[in-house]
């Protein structure tokens, strides 16, 4: 009997504003995209439930019936919208899509971003931890450091 | 990761109305948030229906890019092409535009587009059936002269479930005509709530018959490449032999030192 294997992903949900300006400083355009969710209506339970309906939209009973059992929010923190989300290996393709299908949690427009996937929990928390890590630095610095980071990656190509 | 697709309102005469105003601000949200999902270069997309003059100017205004300094932006122009005979003035285009790309709306257009005229990118209209089912003969011919097939994602993901479903089927019979090759994937996106990030969009393309390395070439190397070759035609002479004033090429520079 061979284990059943599971795919941890690590998501981020952003909320894209029609109100971003280039007269704005990096730092609060970043704020305005990151905020912290509104932990009543996004929380791990409803996300549960939210990712089962999408992928029911998307793929049909067969994709819901697929990921049922396996389909896990592990960890959700509201402040800084992220989370780990459990899935069959074999359904991670079908999942990720119907992720990124969804357009609105309770009205309010989000996109979910797929930070990292890893086969064990572990590792995607030291992905979150680390991506944590670089966000704070990068607030600190007033939105400075992504700037220079793009330099150096039109250098390479 | 490039964007080649950011719709850029056309105006007539009447410039700088509101409708217009309110089209161009969300097109800047639009490349402030691609830039927050960490996307390098987009190209604003000016979309013209049939004859096009032949004093056509680009409406984008240069100073764009001093205004969004951390992210490369470029200009194309998209031909909604319906008559063979129409004039398309295509060297105006070349010189007023990075990119330029036609949209065909019929088999013929789409047979001529991919055979013979000389454009970056051949785009369908993904909204509605498309006019022929693409053959890979056709489709082939332009991946062979790297002429590149868009693919788009934004409208499949609205939630209507027709516009969706249209969507995912001529995604997927441009993909499987194209045989995965010679593709690019942007978003055509009005608002920025469409747009996703490019790994989203790599593992999204896998529901249209794209495997992994092939979708990240349409993100990434394909794109690029369609960059390239609209700016050797703008600035070369006869693609081999580029002269730029001197800020211009400090980029360039740089690289040699490292």
């Amino acid at each position: 009997m061979v284990r059943l294997k599971s795919r941890y992903l690590l998501f981020q949900i952003v909320y894209p504003t029609d109100t971003l300006s280039t007269s704005e400083d990096a730092k609060t355009r970043f704020l305005k995209i990151h905020r912290t969710s509104d932990a009543s209506v996004v929380n791990a339970r409803n996300l549960t439930q939210i990712f089962k309906d999408e992928m029911e939209e998307l793929h049909g009973d067969l994709g819901a019936g697929s990921i049922m059992t396996t389909l896990n929010v592990k960890y959700f923190s509201p402040v800084t919208s992220t989370g780990i989300v459990r899935v069959g290996r074999q359904f991670l393709r079908e999942f990720w899509a119907a992720l990124t299908n969804i357009t609105d949690i309770d009205n309010t427009p989000v996109v979910i971003n797929v930070v990292h996937v890893s086969a064990t929990i572990k590792k995607c928390e030291i992905a979150a931890i680390e991506r944590n890590q670089q966000i704070v630095r990068y607030l600190q610095r007033g939105g400075l450091a992504v700037k220079e980071e793009k330099v150096d990656m039109s250098d390479e190509e | 990761m490039i964007d080649l697709n950011i719709p850029w309102p056309v105006s007539g005469p009447n410039a700088a109305s509101p409708s217009d105003r309110a089209k161009i601000s969300s097109a800047k949200a639009s490349i402030l948030f691609l830039q927050e999902l960490g996307y390098k270069a987009v190209a604003l997309n000016c979309i013209y229906q049939g004859k096009i003059p032949a004093t056509l100017k680009c409406p984008v205004p240069d100073e764009i890019h001093k205004e969004f300094p951390d992210i490369r932006i470029y200009t194309r122009v998209t031909i909604v092409a319906e008559d063979l005979n129409h004039s398309f003035n295509l060297p105006n285009l070349y010189q007023q535009f990075d990119i330029v790309a036609i949209r065909p709306m019929s088999e013929k257009m789409l047979q001529a587009a991919c055979t013979n005229l000389d454009v970056d990118i051949v785009s369908m209209d993904m909204t509605r059936r498309l006019p022929c089912i693409p053959k890979h003969k056709t489709i082939g011919a332009a991946t062979e002269r790297g002429v590149k097939i868009e693919v788009v994602y934004a409208p499949g993901l609205s939630s209507d479930p027709l516009a969706r479903k249209t969507s995912i089927a001529n995604n997927s019979l441009v993909v499987r005509a194209a045989r995965c090759r010679g593709l690019v994937i942007s978003s055509e996106s009005l608002s920025s709530l469409s747009l996703r990030g490019p790994f989203d969009i790599m593992n999204l393309s896998y529901i249209w018959g794209l495997n992994s390395a092939r979708a990240r070439e349409a993100v990434s190397k394909n794109p690029e490449a369609v960059i390239r070759n609209g700016l050797l035609r703008k600035k070369s002479y006869k693609q081999v032999v580029i002269a730029e004033p001197e800020e211009v090429r400090e980029p360039l520079r740089k690289k040699q030192k490292v």
